[in-house]
């Protein structure tokens, strides 16, 4: 091996620490970029320009010089949905990432402990029986949903811990055994529900933005950051752990508590996002899929950079969804899934050809 | 022999109503290399879990440097100790250098900071030359063969600086080339940096050849625990294995060498009782 060939370690994670940086500077800008430009987009044009002079405004940094109508659409109407739809796909995203990560399974995804299910009970029950609408009002559905959510993955540990521990495994098949369980009981409550309550109950399953407003900012914003950083925080063990539970051990890694505090930083994020917007499926499951293969597996790079993938995805299709069709809307749900799961079959036959998932 | 690096005191394991080892005791010093020996069921793998706190026992203590190992938080007993399992799961999204890094797992404070300090990644370095894989260094773990793939586990576990090394059955499924370059290696780092070696080994020779001290498990219990040549007797490995054997001394390797003869005819313990071995 000629010395000019040889890359010393020192290197080789210099180039390693270059791409990253470079790669989420990218991702940060698009995701810029990709706001200002869903902002634009509507039944009414807002330049691009106003848009930004219309958020530095906001922050106390420029004048107004624009009509009352620009700056409704763009903070009232356009906005808070905007920045929700990134905040939530940049949650399942990570939240998918730090489940693939966790069951070493590149099918996982935030759902796959039966929170999807749980959370659509909880918002049945109130559109469908109206449990709780006099206690929490026109939050009803968002709460009863968060409560739902919650309460799945709760049960679902429970029942999967023996002694102490809770293998992967079980923790999978209890969580596929109580999400089917509670889609039982949400289809039961389809099957009785007056002709309006069920058409609202299928919309809601489909998820979307249309009702996010600025309000919403205040809890979703919080509760999301908390469990990006939250999973971020535990890169190092999520890369042990991909060498097997045993050797994550003996590289003194608290196995169980940091799958505990995993999963609870997910599912914070999964109820959150669920409880606010309905069923978005696929961004949790395939935009780490994407960053694996295009930058890298090292969790420090993949969680953040699936979270700015996530959010730029879920604008995307939130854009598409409420434009493709105007003034109708169709739910987002349907726009992830129209895009996910081709391009899922997509990564799997490309998957046959290498033989490994990853 | 400067310190017990470690030191097993009237341990007993077993779960529910059964024991699975019972009275162990022992003390393995800095530069020895220490094999558990034993037929298969003897309790080999339950003492090794024992020793790496990962099964507690019902009675008696582990030491490690020392110090009780219920006292000792994971990352600390990580920094006292460094395992190297069996098996190890592949995956093909890191390399080889990534895999020897995860060895400064129990060293590194800030949970927040992806890079690794110039110190090390330096170790890691140095963990990877003393073992002899920096050459595998950008490689992913699957393109590495199984021989060369055991090395690198043992680089990481280098690079924990450990006072105490623990090998399970380091060897099987290794060729013959792999198999020497490894226990050689095991017996460099030993000495090189006055650790202790604790390997469970299923070959006799192998063990007698590499370890300073053996200690040979049958019937949960230690039968005998001693210099290769103290240990494995004609007596103790017809109790132990129930095979007849020759044992004989090769002065080209200054080791015993054992040759199996055959399987003791079928007879019960109470037979051979009657022919005077208890």
């Amino acid at each position: 091996m000629k010395n000019s060939d040889k890359k010393t370690n020192r290197n080789t994670t210099t180039d390693k620490k270059r791409k990253y940086f470079v790669a989420l500077v990218l991702l940060i800008l698009t995701l810029f970029g990709v706001i200002i430009f869903s902002v634009m987009l509507g039944p009414v044009q807002i330049h691009p320009l106003t848009t930004i002079a219309v958020f530095l405004n906001k922050l106390g940094l420029i004048d107004a010089n624009w009509t009352q109508a620009t700056e409704i659409i763009v903070i009232d109407i356009r906005a808070p949905r905007i920045l929700i739809a990134a905040l939530v796909g940049a949650g399942l995203a990570i939240a998918g990432a730090a489940m693939q990560g966790l069951f070493k399974n590149p099918m996982a995804e935030p759902y796959i402990l039966g929170m999807s299910s749980g959370a659509a009970v909880g918002a049945a029950l109130v559109i469908v029986l109206g449990i709780g609408v006099g206690t929490f009002g026109a939050l009803s559905i968002q709460v009863m949903a968060f409560v739902g959510a919650l309460g799945t993955i709760l049960i679902v540990y429970s029942v999967a811990r023996t002694e102490g521990k809770v293998p992967v495994e079980t923790l999978l098949l209890a969580g596929i055994a109580m999400g089917a369980f509670l889609y039982a009981v949400v289809s039961a409550m389809k099957f009785i529900a007056s002709d309006e309550a069920l058409r609202n109950i299928v919309l809601w399953l489909m998820g979307s933005f249309a009702r996010s407003q600025w309000d919403d900012l205040y809890v979703v914003t919080p509760l999301i950051l908390i469990g990006i950083v939250g999973l971020y925080a535990f890169s190092r063990e999520l890369n042990a752990m991909q060498f097997g539970e045993e050797t994550a051990m003996y590289l003194g890694v608290k196995v169980e508590t940091v799958k505990k505090i995993i999963l609870i930083f997910a599912a914070l994020i999964t109820a959150t996002g669920v409880s606010h917007a309905g069923i978005i499926g696929f961004v949790g499951l395939i935009m780490p899929h994407v960053v694996r293969i295009l930058i890298g597996a090292d969790h420090h790079i993949l969680l953040p950079a699936s979270a700015l993938a996530g959010a730029i995805f879920l604008i995307l299709a939130d854009t598409l969804a409420r434009t493709i069709a105007s003034p109708a809307e169709i739910p987002v749900g349907i726009i992830t899934a129209f895009v996910g799961a081709p391009y899922f079959i997509y990564l799997m036959r490309k998957k046959k050809k290498t033989m490994s998932w990853w | 022999m400067d310190t017990n690096e470690v030191k097993i005191e009237n341990l007993c394991v077993g779960y529910k109503n059964i024991n699975i080892l019972n009275d162990i005791n022992f003390l393995v010093g800095s530069g020895e290399v220490v094999g558990i020996i034993g037929p298969n069921g003897a309790g080999k793998s339950t003492l090794l879990k024992t020793i790496t706190a990962v099964l507690r026992p019902t009675k008696g203590i582990v030491y490690l440097n020392e110090k009780d190992v219920r006292k000792m938080d994971r990352k600390e007993i990580a920094r006292t100790m460094a395992v190297v399992p069996q098996h190890t799961l592949i995956s093909p999204m890191f390399t080889v250098y990534d895999m020897v890094s995860m060895g400064r797992y129990p060293h590194i404070k800030n949970r927040f900071s992806p890079f690794d300090s110039a110190r090390d990644i330096k170790i890691t370095e140095d963990s990877m030359k003393m073992v002899g894989v920096e050459h595998l260094s950008e490689k992913t773990l699957d393109a590495v063969s199984g021989g060369e793939r055991q090395m690198v586990v043992i680089a990481r576990a280098l690079a924990q600086e450990p006072k105490i090394l623990i090998l399970d059955e380091p060897t099987s499924n290794l060729d013959v080339n792999h198999q020497i370059k490894i226990l050689k290696l095991v017996q460099n780092i030993v000495r090189g940096k006055n650790v202790s070696a604790i390997v469970v080994l299923h070959d006799l020779n192998t063990a007698a050849r590499f370890c300073n001290k053996l200690i040979l498990l049958h019937d949960k219990r230690i039968l005998s625990i001693g210099t290769p040549r103290e240990v494995l007797t004609i007596e103790n490995i017809r109790k132990a294995y129930k095979v007849e054997a020759e044992v004989n001394y090769s002065k080209v390797i200054n080791s015993i060498n054992i040759i199996v003869l055959d399987e003791l005819n079928g007879k019960s313990d109470d037979d051979l009782k009657n022919d005077g071995i208890s």
